[in-house]
């Protein structure tokens, strides 16, 4: 064999070469988010959002948006559609902590994060037209993100239905969906509404709600999303109202004890519904708890507790079927 | 060593353990009774709730944080003593830093949910391994290094370190998993349960009985490798086995109670000033006064910043560093000032 090792070595470096124009092009093919809209003129555009501590300033109606949080996620898909999303939190994805786990599961992993922290360079190569974001996103990545030109949008509110439907409408106008917001935030009502009246009547059902994921239990009072889905499911956080909780707090059994709840409902992220079961039973001091000790122990998957979203009424129900069992009827 | 100074020390903290267990159990969130506990006590009819927050939850609890102090303050001594060091504690070895990622593991996975016993277990099998693994490299045909071994347990904590916040990073998406990770990293002794006594005792027992057999020879060693080997001691042996006594200690404390910081090194700087340096003293005093530590401490947790304060978010782990750390620093620096003449 009498081989140019000459033409070997360009060879070589000429596969290299293509193998990684390949895998660049496979990467760009795969990072393309949906068409961002041309900028061409639409009436009411470019609109200015008012939001805390200034206004944000979109251009044309958004067609690539980027979302930093769950509830966002579910807000995005029911208002503008899956189509119009670029970038999604990977946990929507997730059926125990997401309701809309189905649609987010049909985005490719490039196209959801798991958190904010130096994901700018990825969200901008994405080119959203706007990003939508909470307050605990990190500043830094907003700031490279802002610098871009890139409209960012915060949302401040997600513990209380009213901050939802506030959320849910400010989220309405920077998309220039707020038709289809107002909706959506009639719908929540019509949906709180029908719950409200399948309760009323009965007495509050009191009830301690504890967060499990394999070891403290956590709880929740007042100041939280987790006790007006209480109230609205025609229930008493007894968390708040006979142990003066507000906001979560870690739950010993010592305060259970102290609370004495006839219904324990644990939010969990476990599948295995008889081990979270088992796993309260077998605690210290459990067996004077009079929810374990007569068997009022209901394991809801954690989205339920974690809710943010207009999925916040779905939560309610799944609560107040628990408490109110009979007063659904046939419909449930 | 002074025998009278000796009596007393380990007079007051003996008597002062039950004082402070009885306490606790009395005392917390809520209050039990005197006379409920006297009618446990004696066997008679008591209310089943407060029999409940005694014996099933509080008695454990108590156990748990005596056992654990006194075995974090024990490992604190030895390390202190073979090492020569006062600034020598059980996260030298990178214990605390194993046990916490062994946990991190099993929460992370779901397996610390199968039963009460697997965190624990997780955490106490990633300790020793992190504990033998900095030994290993530490210790260099039968000779353990001392500098090696410290610079060791630096990078292999620093290593393990990174790994279990990469697992944490990954969990915090899972914001109730998260939580209850980080909860877990803090250190607490809420809800320990009889079979968290039965993991730390045996420990704590051997471990308290085996340092009795080295206490001669720690104190022969405090006059230097050198002279101590010509006194007749194998410091190769002493090294090797002091390790191991500290290694478990510390491995099954961190192994239920999450990271508590300080303890095994404040309680035995704070009662080498009142017993004196000699280890056949100080080993049984600072099993006793880290046991009185923890106990107190967790008193004053369920007690003031729990029952009072409504703050349930500050940990003991926190505590232990809020208060031990300040403590600390007077300490070094009072030292440091006497040692220069300073008034």
């Amino acid at each position: 064999m009498n081989r140019n090792p000459k033409l070997g070595l360009i060879a070589s470096a000429a596969a290299a070469l293509a193998a990684l124009l390949v895998g660049i092009g496979a990467l760009t093919q795969r990072a393309t988010p949906p068409k961002a809209a041309e900028h061409a003129t639409v009436a009411g555009w470019p609109r200015v959002i008012p939001v805390e501590g200034g206004t944000v300033s979109i251009p044309a109606p958004p067609h690539a948006i980027a979302s930093f949080a769950n509830a966002i996620d579910e807000m995005l898909f029911d208002l503008v559609g899956t189509r119009r999303v670029a970038l999604i939190t990977d946990l929507s994805a997730d059926p125990r902590y997401g309701f809309a786990s189905d649609r987010a599961a049909a985005f490719p992993p490039e196209r959801r994060i798991d958190y904010s922290y130096g994901a700018a360079e990825r969200i901008v190569s994405l080119h959203p037209d706007l990003v939508v974001t909470t307050p605990w996103t990190d500043a830094s990545t907003l700031s490279q993100i802002e610098r871009q030109g890139i409209p960012v949008l915060r949302l401040d509110g997600f513990e209380s239905i009213a901050e939802i439907e506030a959320s849910l409408r400010l989220l309405g106008q920077a998309t220039g969906e707020e038709a289809r917001s107002e909706a959506m935030a009639r719908e929540m009502e019509t949906g709180l509404a029908r719950v409200a009246r399948a309760v009323a009547g009965r007495p509050a059902a009191p009830v301690l709600i504890a967060s499990y994921a394999g070891a403290d239990l956590w709880t929740a009072g007042t100041g939280t999303i987790v006790d007006e889905i209480i109230r609205r499911a025609g229930g008493e956080n007894v968390a708040a109202t006979r142990a003066g909780i507000r906001g979560h707090e870690p739950l010993t059994m010592e305060r259970m004890l102290a609370i004495q709840p006839r219904h324990l409902i644990v939010s969990s992220p476990i599948a295995d519904v008889d081990q979270v079961r088992r796993s309260i039973a077998d605690r210290p001091g459990a067996a004077q708890v009079p929810a374990v000790a007569e068997g009022r122990v209901d394991v809801v998957p954690s989205r339920v507790t974690g809710v943010g979203s207009q999925y916040v009424v779905q939560a309610i129900e799944e609560v107040a079927r628990l408490l109110h069992p009979d007063a659904f009827g046939d419909a449930g | 060593m002074n025998p009278r100074r000796a009596a007393w020390g380990i007079g007051g903290l003996a008597v002062a353990l039950p004082i402070l267990v009885l306490a606790a159990l009395v005392l917390g969130e809520t209050t039990v009774p005197w006379a409920d506990l006297r009618a446990l006590v004696s066997g008679d009819a008591v209310d089943a709730i407060a029999r409940a927050k005694v014996l099933d939850l509080r008695l454990p609890e108590v156990l748990v944080a005596g056992l654990v102090g006194g075995s974090l303050a024990l490992a604190g001594v030895l390390l202190q003593g073979i090492f020569r060091n006062a600034l020598a504690e059980p996260g030298v070895l990178g214990i605390s830093t194993g046990g916490s990622f062994g946990a991190v593991l099993a929460l992370f996975t779901g397996a610390a949910a199968v039963h009460v016993l697997v965190l624990p277990a997780a955490a106490f099998a990633a300790a020793a391994l992190v504990a033998f693994f900095v030994y290993a490299i530490g210790t260099r045909g039968g000779r353990t290094q001392i500098a090696t071994l410290l610079l060791a347990g630096i990078a292999v904590q620093a290593f393990v370190s990174s790994l279990a916040a990469g697992v944490i990073a990954v969990a915090a998406k899972r914001w109730d998993v998260a939580r209850t990770i980080v909860a877990w990293t803090l250190g607490g002794l809420e809800d320990r349960t009889w079979d968290h006594v039965a993991v730390v005792a045996p420990s704590a027992a051997v471990a308290l009985l085996a340092a009795a057999f080295v206490c001669r020879e720690l104190n022969v060693l405090a006059l230097g490798e050198t002279s101590a080997r010509a006194l007749g001691v194998d410091t190769r042996a002493l090294k090797r086995n002091v390790l191991t006594i500290a290694a478990l200690a510390a491995g099954a404390a961190v192994a239920v109670s999450g990271s508590i910081a300080f303890v095994g090194l404040i309680v035995p700087n704070i009662l080498r000033r009142l017993v004196g340096p000699d280890h056949r003293v100080l080993v049984p005093a600072g099993f006793l006064g880290g046991a009185c530590f923890l106990v107190a401490l967790d008193l004053f947790q369920r007690w003031v910043v729990r029952g009072m304060l409504n703050a349930p978010e500050l940990r003991i782990g926190i505590l232990t560093g809020l208060l031990g750390a300040p403590f600390f620093l007077y300490l070094l620096l009072t030292q440091s000032e006497r040692a220069s003449g300073v008034d």
